[in-house]
């Protein structure tokens, strides 16, 4: 009796084995959500870099453009759900100068902006200036419309002879969300 | 050559000498019967799947208190690289033997088996779940990819003979007809983000020493062939590779069983010593290099009105490319098989059955000892290391038409393995099944490793 026993417990294991207490569907739930921190624009500027600007009397100018190209790109649109620029000027020009960062669509349209003064060096030491620039929301959406970027700085002098240099270092941070995997 | 193992112990068939299918794991095992043939494509089925780290439980539990989400994440950071996810899968689909005048027992077949595994690349997820921000500093170690697979066909034909009423010898030739095979298990390197050392923006982004690789073969031709459009070309053309048509090896199992005494019995056996030749439809894809990314380093360059400006990101782009080259290559590699050796010690004891008198030596046809208490060890051949196995096992012969064996496992997955295999002979018909982690089959998402085995076959005695 007994081995009888034995096997039918054997096949009754098997027949009642299942899985529980587990629910499946929270797949959908699964969300990856990377913090991603990259090196962005660097550059050295000594006063032979500016121009005059025509469109601005009393200031010279520098302009460059790069492209960014996977800003705009679906993977982005779809999951970068933030973003923070940072950026870190060293000034020793004696004049105060202005950032401008203007993103651009394909088309040249531009959809989102960052502007901020850069302190001056009264003293030819160098003065930091540090600046960080959020972007949530539906600035976000307007953001990763574009795949390029514009750099100005502006520097309030027409003084080309100017004694000086300007450092930029900076990096983002991708907040990114694989909400649809 | 490089190893490549990841096939499951098979604890509750190793001994078992009822079932024919013990002598692929010891071509030197007591062969009870005369003849036999297996029923084709049912003679064995064995599915094997495991994670050493994690069990489904462990991800998708119902739970009040926490998400899918940060249990994931807990389970990133309690695993490490050398935990890891196996899939196995077995089909025979031919198995025959007999005995010949000069008392050998012969035996051949052919039998298709998957194999694949996955270490778990700790790093490369923590990097992929959190991304870098919150790991500055921190190097990601390449050599955590580590994963390889297998399809083929394995035609076999074997020996068995008792040498001596207390030795018994066995081999057995194994010819490999690889399916497809996909390996990347050597790779090298580290990349880390860190703050820049008087460098010139604010972080180095540091690709050091990378060496990844991932071989194929069997796979291009399914991918980039334009003759192969739906299903049924894709059947026909592995069909084609398992009939001898794709790459081919060749190996060797070796055993043997020695009666010591009354009671005991020792056994051990060598599977798998061998390799096969990727030679055809080969396509190897490896990136090597170092690089710093340092980020986009603007010039402003003099521009006249209308003219484009500094292709930065192109250059980036290409400057990666060049520092790190991912190249398409065609070169033939080998694979050595996963070696597998098995050991056991039996105590018999217990009454016969039948109607025979006892004769202690020739169990085989007097059926001495119904009972037997033993322990068998497993070690096989993994990318990363060898892995072990230490089973305890309880053997009955319940009536002559049924035996069973218990088995407890300690091994890389879980230290209670408990195992079950019925055996049926009868008449001529011989059925068994098993599985292993009984422990767990209340609840299998519980079960670090679930295995099942069954086979039915025609014996003659």
């Amino acid at each position: 009796m007994f081995k009888y026993s034995c096997l039918l417990l054997f096949f009754c294991t098997l027949l009642f084995s299942c899985i529980k207490d587990t629910d499946f569907d929270q797949a959908d739930a699964i969300t990856p959500s990377q913090e991603v921190e990259v090196n962005f624009i660097f550059f050295n500027l000594e006063i032979d870099d500016f121009q005059m600007d025509p469109l601005s009397e009393g200031s010279l100018t520098v302009i460059d453009t790069t492209e960014i190209r996977f800003l705009d790109d679906d993977f982005a649109i779809d999951n970068i759900v933030a973003a923070e620029f940072f950026f870190k000027f060293t000034n020793t020009f004696p004049l105060g100068l202005d950032a401008d960062f203007t993103f651009l669509s394909e088309e040249n349209e531009p959809f989102y902006t960052i502007n901020f003064p850069i302190q001056i060096s009264e003293d030819g030491n160098p003065v930091l200036t540090e600046f960080t620039q959020m972007v949530t929301g539906e600035d976000i959406e307007l953001l990763t419309q574009n795949d390029k970027v514009v750099v100005t700085i502006t520097i309030q002098t027409e003084n080309q002879s100017l004694e000086g240099v300007l450092n930029l270092q900076s990096k983002a941070t991708y907040f990114l969300e694989f909400s649809d995997l | 050559m490089g190893f490549l193992g990841f096939a499951q112990n098979k604890q509750l068939l190793y001994g078992v000498s009822e079932v024919p299918q013990s002598l692929l794991l010891n071509p030197g095992g007591i062969v009870q019967y005369d003849k036999h043939f297996g029923i084709p494509f049912f003679s064995h089925l064995h599915i094997n799947g495991g994670s050493s780290g994690v069990t489904v439980y462990d991800i998708f539990q119902t739970s009040n208190t926490s998400d899918i989400n940060s249990r994931i994440t807990n389970a990133i950071f309690s695993m490490n690289n050398s935990d890891f996810f196996t899939v196995t899968q077995q089909m025979e689909i031919i198995n025959f033997g007999w005995r010949n005048k000069s008392d050998y027992y012969f035996s051949g077949g052919v039998y298709q088996e998957l194999d694949m595994i996955t270490y778990f690349p700790k790093d490369l997820a923590i990097l992929g779940w959190e991304g870098n921000r919150d790991y500055i500093g921190y190097e990601f170690d390449l050599s955590d990819l580590n994963t390889s697979g297998d399809l083929l066909t394995v035609y076999h034909f074997g020996a068995n003979k008792k040498i001596t009423d207390k030795l018994t010898l066995g081999a057995r030739f194994k010819i490999y007809s690889s399916i497809f095979n996909f390996r990347s298990t050597t790779n090298k390197g580290t990349f880390v983000t860190r703050e820049s050392d008087g460098g010139p923006n604010i972080y180095d982004h540091l690709l050091q020493g990378a060496d990844v690789q991932v071989q194929t073969s069997g796979i291009a031709s399914l991918i980039d062939n334009d003759n192969i459009n739906g299903a049924g070309d894709v059947v026909s053309h592995v069909m084609g590779r398992a009939l001898l048509g794709g790459n081919l090896g060749v190996g060797i199992d070796i055993g043997a069983t020695y009666e010591i005494n009354r009671n005991f019995t020792a056994s051990a056996s060598i599977l798998d010593l061998g390799a096969i030749f990727h030679t055809n439809d080969v396509e190897n894809y490896r990136a090597r290099g170092s690089y710093n990314l340092t980020g986009i380093n603007l010039i402003f360059p003099p521009l006249e009105d209308g003219e484009p400006s500094f292709p930065y990101y192109q250059n980036l782009e290409d400057e990666v490319k060049e520092q790190v080259p991912i190249d398409t290559l065609y070169n033939k590699y080998s694979v050595l098989r996963p070696l597998k050796m098995n050991g056991s010690l039996t105590y018999h004891f217990g009454e016969g059955y039948g109607k025979n008198e006892c004769d202690c030596l020739n169990r085989e046809t007097t059926n001495f000892g119904n009972q037997g208490l033993g322990i068998q060890l497993y070690s096989i051949f993994r990318p990363k290391q060898p892995q072990f196995a230490a089973t305890l096992f309880y053997y009955r012969r319940f009536t002559e038409f049924l035996s069973g064996k218990i088995t407890y496992t300690v091994d890389s997955f879980v230290s209670d393995n408990m195992g079950l295999m019925a055996v049926g002979d009868f008449g001529k018909f011989n059925v068994y099944l098993g599985v292993d982690n009984l422990l767990r089959y209340g609840n299998l998402a519980k079960a670090n490793h679930v295995s099942l085995q069954l086979g039915f076959n025609i014996k003659y005695q």
